[in-house]
């Protein structure tokens, strides 16, 4: 049986990496979409233009659900170190399952 | 009788094929460094399986897989768009090309018509070569206008066949509705990741507040059984000004502390002493009865290791014998000695420089040291001294050190921040003066002490810009129950200039200036990533031996390595000398070279420095 040992300390800093990779990620959003209002600026012709406003419109949708998911992970796994911490375990796993990572 | 085909006639080329291809390029960064973040990412992830062990941690490791593929099919739709810009570019550049020939002929033409109808009295169309001509240039217009088109109809065909895999993720909350850029975006994404970090801090804070209405035996017991609670308390950095308030609301009356927080600065000392809102003479006492404590817990354990040593050696010389054995415990011990006694030398040397401590409410002077943070829960103790009055003065500046920086170094660090702070003092005489020795972060080893390449990573400034962004907000929360707000400056060397970026690119920095001095790169990508009031940004960097393109031979080696970016390439920001120069008043000042020169007394760097921190950035030597 696995046992409970978590450093609370460490999770902390392994999530303060992830966090600022992931609004290292949400700027490359905010950068792709500026590019895209680019080339729409650039292209002008509105067939062009629709096309551009599709692509976004889809390709655009991809890195909101990659940050949620991970803002997810980590808002469950910081509930899981929290609840730890009240040594309450079983709200620790249900806080894992509850993030959207499934069952354990 | 019909005109000649005149340059009006000819089709119009709007598109403009460079921003195109800019668009492109650009698509093609975002794509690379979305990729990287979701490598670093998934990287850091991992990290998790040795710190959180439990029967879900299998769950939780794995979880995070599930970005890889649609990011990657992210990067990929991002690379195909771009190569379909610079197609269509391509194409585009290609017809204007032809349609400025074909403009050029059409005037010729038209010239030839003029010169025709002007000579006689028969229509230019009745000229078989004339209105061959004519119909020549009508057909080849006809013509690039049907490329434009269609090379417009390949390029949002191409556009359009882009797909991207978004399996496995949840949607984005309001659903996949078609939205513009702006809908997608979060106006505020960084501050959003922090405000998570932010709940977790202030669930621990809620457990500190509660520990407050403990009996001080109560609060003993649980302390000792949860040493693990009491680290991540330690780690934690709750919003200062709640801290304040509650700290405020221990001691109703004022002078002296209340019982409850007696109980806390006895029991919990590491937390009070990194706990950022608290009042730095509470910190300070806490932060030194901590430090006392690992003294004295050292130095039992140094005389403890000693007395094994000569017992050893006794017995060795009782019984030569049995002391063929002996050799190999004997070393063990002599090292773990001697690496005690050198972790205690660090102890102590950080222990003078502090020198006397105030008594309760005696008023901190001018040269008054406090022991601003004190963490012992990693490898090796971080910490930072203040110099001056750091609630109450006008000015306050963190001088933040770079790779290699540690303990043992303070007494150097403080005595910098000294020099720093005099040379502020004469430039406003009538201002109370505070620095900051800020060496509160694991920094990277020098290369050729430890791994050589963690200088290279940007991780430990990540988490070190995180602590001293609640650093500053600290500060700023503390001089406010002052009714002070400092004119407060960053000064950073080598990757402390990394530290100090990563710690401005949080929302609400109360940082008003920031100078650079021999800067191993900062990770962003203009200015406009970071919070500090125009022009307040100053670089320098010395002359040394210079590797591929000039600087101190060092901070570029550190930029190149990592990609990081040179700060004093943004327009922005400005340089200042830290050559040989003369002061006005014909002082001469003395030239920095090298990488660990910039504050060295009566230097050109230190006396810039002097002068950005109180706000007189526009006089620097440049």
């Amino acid at each position: 049986m696995t046992r409970y040992a978590i450093e609370p300390a460490e999770v902390r800093t392994t999530v303060t990496l992830v966090a600022a990779d992931a609004a290292g990620l949400e700027t490359e959003q905010t950068a792709a979409g500026d590019a895209v209002s680019s080339a729409t600026a650039a292209a002008v012709d509105p067939v062009a233009v629709t096309a551009l406003g599709d692509f976004w419109d889809s390709v655009g949708l991809v890195l909101p659900r990659v940050s949620q998911h991970a803002h997810d992970c980590v808002q469950g796994v910081l509930t899981a170190t929290s609840a730890y911490l009240d040594a309450d375990v079983q709200m620790a796993t249900s806080a894992i399952a509850a993030s959207g990572m499934g069952q354990p | 009788m019909s005109a000649p085909l005149g340059v009006g006639g000819l089709p119009e080329v709007r598109q403009d094929p460079e921003g195109l291809r800019d668009a492109a390029r650009r698509l093609e960064l975002a794509a690379i460094e979305a990729g990287i973040s979701v490598s670093d990412m998934t990287g850091h992830w991992q990290e998790l399986s040795t710190s959180y062990e439990a029967p879900e941690g299998g769950q939780a490791l794995s979880a995070m897989a599930d970005v890889e593929a649609p990011a990657a099919s992210f990067s990929d739709a991002l690379d195909e768009a771009a190569s379909a810009l610079r197609l269509y570019a391509d194409d585009v550049e290609q017809i204007r090309s032809e349609l400025d020939t074909l403009s050029a002929e059409v005037r010729l033409h038209g010239d030839d018509v003029d010169r025709f109808e002007a000579s006689g009295d028969e229509a230019w169309s009745d000229d078989p070569l004339l209105s061959t001509m004519d119909a020549n240039l009508r057909r080849r217009a006809a013509d690039l206008e049907e490329r434009l088109e269609s090379a417009t109809r390949t390029f949002a065909a191409l556009v359009s066949g882009i797909d991207v895999d978004t399996s496995g993720l949840p949607s984005v909350v309001g659903g996949d509705a078609p939205l513009g850029p702006d809908d997608l975006v979060p106006a505020d994404t960084f501050q959003r990741w922090y405000d998570v970090l932010d709940d977790y801090d202030s669930e621990l804070f809620s457990r500190l507040q509660s520990w407050a209405q403990l009996d001080p035996d109560d609060l003993e017991r649980l302390v000792a059984e949860r040493p693990e609670v009491l680290d991540a308390l330690v780690q934690a950095q709750p919003d200062p000004e709640a801290v304040a308030a509650w700290w405020a609301s221990l001691a109703p009356v004022a002078g002296g502390l209340s019982a409850a927080q007696r109980s806390l600065a006895r029991n919990v000392p590491s937390v009070l002493g990194n706990l950022e809102g608290l009042p730095y003479d509470v910190r300070d006492r806490a932060n030194r009865d901590v430090l006392a404590e690992e003294r004295r817990e050292k130095g039992d354990a140094v005389a403890d290791l000693d007395e094994q040593i000569a017992a050893l050696r006794q017995r060795a010389a009782d019984d030569p014998v049995a002391a063929r054995g002996m050799g190999q415990e004997l070393n063990a011990l002599v090292s773990e000695r001697d690496a005690l006694a050198a972790d205690l030398e660090d102890l102590d040397a950080l222990h003078e420089t502090l020198g006397r401590e105030l008594s309760e409410g005696e008023a901190p002077r001018a040269t008054t040291r406090t022991l601003v943070a004190y963490d012992s829960t990693g490898e090796r103790p971080l910490a930072a001294v203040g110099i001056g009055d750091l609630g109450k003065a006008d000015t306050v500046s963190y001088l933040v050190s770079g790779m290699g920086s540690n303990v043992a170094g303070m007494p150097d660090a403080v005595a910098e921040a000294n020099r720093v702070r005099l040379r502020e003092q004469s430039n406003a005489p009538d201002q109370t003066i505070a620095t900051v020795a800020w060496l509160d972060y694991r920094s990277p080893p020098k290369p050729w002490e430890g791994v050589p390449t963690e200088v290279l990573d940007t991780d430990r400034a990540v988490v070190g810009g995180d602590r001293l962004a609640a650093s500053l907000r600290g500060l700023e929360t503390v001089a406010a129950a002052d009714g002070s707000s400092p004119y407060l400056a960053t000064m950073a060397h080598s990757y402390g200039t990394t530290v100090v970026f990563e710690a401005l690119k949080q929302d609400g920095s109360p940082v008003d200036v920031a100078a650079l001095y021999g800067s191993a790169g900062v990770d962003v990508r203009s200015t406009d990533e970071i919070e500090v009031p125009p022009d307040g940004i100053y670089a320098t960097e010395a002359l040394g031996v210079p590797f591929f393109g000039g600087g101190d031979g060092i901070a570029d080696v550190g930029r190149i390595g990592s990609g990081r970016a040179d700060p004093r390439d943004f327009d922005d920001v400005v340089g200042f000398s830290s050559g040989e120069a003369t002061a006005p008043g014909g002082h001469g000042l003395e030239a920095s070279r090298g990488h660990s020169q910039y504050l060295l007394e009566d230097s050109t760097s230190v006396w810039n420095l002097g002068l950005i921190g109180v706000g007189r950035g526009d006089e620097v030597i440049r």
